[in-house]
């Protein structure tokens, strides 16, 4: 007859239980989100009342940056678009990546597979068998979307650390066959022809949709059954699979919606270019960037991996060509971001202010 | 009156979101053996946890020899002279018997550099201590009988040379063979002037061997007092609360 | 006999991407880290010797020693700053902050050093020797010399001195190691400042084999990676055939397929292993 928590762990100071509350989508972010710090739960009425306010203030927001997005034709030019294109796209990856490490706990450095796969599907669809851009776009999303079932099957049997390598690596066999094949062009790659007659107001507005869409899904997703579980699985594993989640399964479902997601932002990323190179395409580096954007921004938040994409995109074009610049910088910011807020700038806000976009995202449990 | 060796003033932990040890308080004399009775979920664990560094208490004080040991880490607590036989033993698996104890034995001829206090325990004593364990020396941790582990951890115990030597579950799981002789080197100990706490789940064997007992439950003491002078039905009542 | 040639050489280089990966398995044996900057140290070993302590006139041999107790000093450092204070929160953390270290370590070596390749130039590196009927490199012959010596030194530092004992309690259970008056965060930064005296040894066989460049860290990595998962996870012999294992892959599938797919066949081959057997060649009983 014990009275121990399932999922507690002696002397670690997490103990939360597995799953939060449904529909948790109240309050200002600074009860809910941290069940481990107040003993009481929070003031019902009040905190209702400042609840809703704040839900249409959140509401607001998003309302006003979606107008603002949309109008963009009215207000900005071509410099501002492409920004906000590159913006997307990056966001994209961040968002998945995040997806990934910040609520399924998987941590994985080879997401670039599906950016590189996810560019060829496109480049050979346009190119070899004369689909549109447009269907080809389509096409990526599935192809890679059932690539990641035997590649999560596979790399699912590594944990932690060697998980995030062997996804690495499984990547890495794609690069080498791919810039081995003449089909695919070799080292040189291949150039989409079709792309260049695209016009670059469609390529904006289907980076906007993809974004918005992204965004929206994550938060529909937490909000759902199936993201309660994905949260329980990163918290604590083993007490999950114990309450009955299908631990597995639920990982490779978000496994496989990540690695949709990164191939459509790589068919933009490509059609804009619009050419695509087997080192590029598979290199690391995506994988470091998107690393990166999620920890400055904020692992766990719905908002963290837009601000990160932003933090990026910005040292990007101030550090102008220097890419060995950039990377060092945001290197040491990462590894300083983790060290002194591992939460990001989300965090940050959600802390010192209890300013949350999203408030559903919960939070890695802090020591 | 000396100064008790060990005191134990409002301990209060947590395991988790729970609030497993509250306001705990007791005292144990040098040389002298208390028992900690209780249930499972009692506190125990932590408690002795808590004592040990291991576990982080929220408030309370732990004063022993009389230098308070809040916030001291586990390994600087072994120097200052306390050491924990844990629960569940929790023998090293990759290392042999014979490398466990000198595990313990290594740090402290570290610890005590320059010191110019004899050991009282060696390697050799601990064997004729427990001469099961010198026939087991080179098999792996992990491939001895619960009874030798219990043997092993309490060697690897005394080979940090304590004053104070605690020990979670003296005999749980174990045979009455085990636990007899599991007792009479904790007698031979204790006649070397060593001050024993203790969890013996055999309340009986607990009240004969200690010279005072505390009960707890759900965190807080329900007993305490000379173990001779407690009768079976109150401590059970203070068992089960 | 040119199958036998190819396999003995695979053998010896085997010996090198051995050495390559007992960094790796050292950290993540003590600390459950994977130390994702292990590949940049060895890189940035090998440039240590061959840009800053070889232009200065030193013997090759003298220079070659001092890279190691240089490493082992960053080692320790970069633990004691930087890799401690994420530990204890999670897999996440440290992952983080040793890819940022790797980062920042390869472009700076890209700043510092730019994308030239560079190698030890020494008559090592073009002998060749004539063993049976067949030609090995010479230099590949020290590689794996060197590299069974300190894989036998290590050894010998866990299985017979204290600190090896107190390094695999600490591996077992921190906080039992705790209750025998050790203090895992100073193992902890010993492990790690072993590890990178290893790459530091790894990093000037390198220098002396082959060409590298700040990218290379990339790759050692990855060899690293693949020698400790196909060797087994815990087990620094099982690193070491792994690395045989991987570099006969290698070349078996250079000779068979070409010279472009060397890589693909040795990381095929890790992934097969991965599939039948997760645990690798010689795993230990306690992970």
């Amino acid at each position: 007859m014990t009275a121990q928590h399932p999922g507690a762990d002696p002397g670690d100071g997490r103990g939360g239980k597995p799953g939060g509350a449904p529909g948790a989508g109240l309050g200002l972010g600074l009860g809910e989100d941290a069940p481990e710090r107040t003993d009481e739960p929070a003031g019902a009425l009040a905190g209702e009342r400042r609840g809703r306010s704040a839900a249409r203030l959140r509401a607001a927001i998003v309302a006003v940056a979606v107008a603002l997005l949309v109008a963009c034709p009215v207000w900005g030019g071509s410099g501002v678009r492409a920004t906000l294109v590159l913006f997307s796209y990056y966001a994209a990856l961040a968002v998945m990546w995040n997806r990934l490490a910040g609520y399924a706990g998987l941590v994985t450095f080879g997401q670039q597979l599906f950016i590189g796969v996810g560019g060829y599907t496109l480049a050979i669809a346009c190119e070899r068998f004369g689909v549109g851009v447009w269907p080809a776009f389509a096409l990526t999303a599935v192809v890679c979307g059932v690539l990641a079932v035997p590649v999560g099957a596979l790399t699912f049997r590594l944990k932690g650390g060697y998980f995030a390598v062997g996804s690495w690596l499984v990547s890495e066999v794609f690069r080498l066959l791919f810039g081995n094949s003449d089909y695919l062009g070799n080292a040189s790659g291949l150039f989409i022809r079709q792309a260049r007659s695209v016009d670059p107001w469609v390529v904006y507005y289907v980076a906007i949709a993809l974004l918005v869409g992204m965004v929206a899904l994550v938060v529909t997703a937490l909000r759902s059954r199936l993201g309660l579980a994905l949260m329980a699985i990163r918290d604590a594993e083993d007490a999950a699979a114990s309450l009955g989640v299908h631990v597995w399964r639920v990982k490779l479902i978000a496994f496989v919606v990540a690695g949709a997601g990164t191939a459509l932002a790589a068919a933009l990323l490509t059609v804009q270019t619009p050419f695509i190179q087997p080192d590029a395409a598979f290199s690391i580096q995506w994988s470091a960037a998107a690393s990166f954007m999620v920890v400055v921004g904020g692992l766990g938040t719905v908002e963290g991996p837009l601000l990160g994409a932003a933090v990026y995109v910005v040292l990007q074009q101030q550090l102008g060509g220097n890419g060995a610049v950039h990377l060092i910088v945001l290197g040491a910011v990462s590894v300083i971001m983790m060290l002194v807020e591992p939460r990001g700038i989300a965090g940050l806000f959600r802390d010192r202010l209890g300013w949350t976009l999203f408030p559903v995202a919960r939070r890695p449990p802090r020591r | 009156m000396a100064e008790p060796l060990l005191r134990v003033d409002g301990l209060t932990a947590r395991y988790g979101q729970l609030q497993a040890v509250r306001g705990v308080s007791f005292e144990v004399d040098a040389g002298a053996a208390l028992a900690v009775i209780g249930e499972n979920g009692a506190g125990k664990t932590t408690l002795f946890h808590s004592i040990c560094g291991l576990h982080g208490a929220a408030s309370g004080a732990v004063v022993f020899d009389g230098e308070p040991l809040r916030g001291v880490p586990a390994h600087a607590i072994v120097r200052r002279g306390i050491a924990l036989v844990p629960e569940g033993r929790r023998i090293f698996p990759s290392l042999s018997v014979d490398e466990n104890l000198r595990v313990a034995e290594d740090q402290h001829a570290r610890d005590r550099r320059g010191s110019a206090r004899p050991r009282r325990w060696t390697r050799d004593r601990v064997y004729e201590l427990f001469p099961d364990l010198r026939a087991a020396a080179r098999r792996g941790g992990h491939q001895i009988s619960g009874g030798q582990q219990q043997m092993l951890a309490i060697g690897r115990a005394l080979l940090s040379e304590p004053r104070l030597l605690v020990l979670d579950e003296v005999s749980l799981g174990l045979s009455p063979a085990v636990v007899k002789i599991l007792y009479q080197a904790l007698t031979a100990i204790r006649a070397e002037g060593m001050t024993l706490v203790f969890v013996e789940q055999d309340v009986r064997k607990s009240m004969a061997f200690s010279d005072h007992l505390v009960c707890l439950h759900k965190g807080t003491v329900r007993l305490a007092g000379r173990s001779q002078a407690q009768s079976l039905d109150e401590v059970r009542r203070a068992y089960f609360g | 006999m040119q199958l036998f040639e190819t396999l003995f050489n695979g053998f010896l280089l085997g010996g090198l991407y051995g050495v390559i990966g007992l960094g790796l398995s050292i950290t993540f044996g003590t600390m459950r880290v994977v130390q994702l900057a292990h590949g940049d140290l060895i890189v940035l070993a090998a440039y240590f010797l061959v840009t800053v302590l070889v232009p200065t006139g030193i013997p090759v041999l003298l220079a070659a020693a001092m890279v190691v107790p240089a490493l082992f000093a960053v080692g320790w450092g970069l633990q004691r700053f930087v890799i401690q204070p994420s530990l204890g929160r999670g897999v996440l953390p440290p992952l983080i902050v040793t890819f940022g270290i790797s980062t920042v370590l390869q472009n700076v070596l890209l700043l510092q050093a730019t994308a030239d390749a560079r190698t030890l130039h020494s008559s090592l590196a073009s002998a060749g020797v004539h063993i049976g009927g067949i030609t090995v490199a010479a230099v590949r012959l020290v590689d794996f010399a060197v590299a069974l010596l300190c894989l036998g030194l290590l050894l010998l530092l866990l299985g017979r001195t204290a600190l090896g004992r107190a390094l695999r309690a600490t591996s077992d259970d921190p906080d039992t190691a705790r209750l025998m008056g050790i203090n895992p965060r100073r193992m902890y930064a010993a492990a790690a400042a072993i590890a990178a005296a290893t790459g530091g040894v790894a990093g000037v066989l390198l220098a002396a084999t082959s060409t590298f460049y700040p990218a290379t860290g990339s790759e050692m990595l990855l060899i690293a990676f693949e020698v400790v998962v196909v060797g087994g996870l815990g087990s620094l012999t099982g690193t070491f055939l792994g690395g045989i294992l991987l570099a006969m892959s290698q070349l078996l599938g250079a000779r068979l397929f070409g010279p472009s797919y060397a890589l693909v066949t040795g990381h095929l081959v890790v992934l097969v292993v991965l599939v039948f057997r997760p645990e690798g060649l010689l795993p230990r009983t306690a992970p």
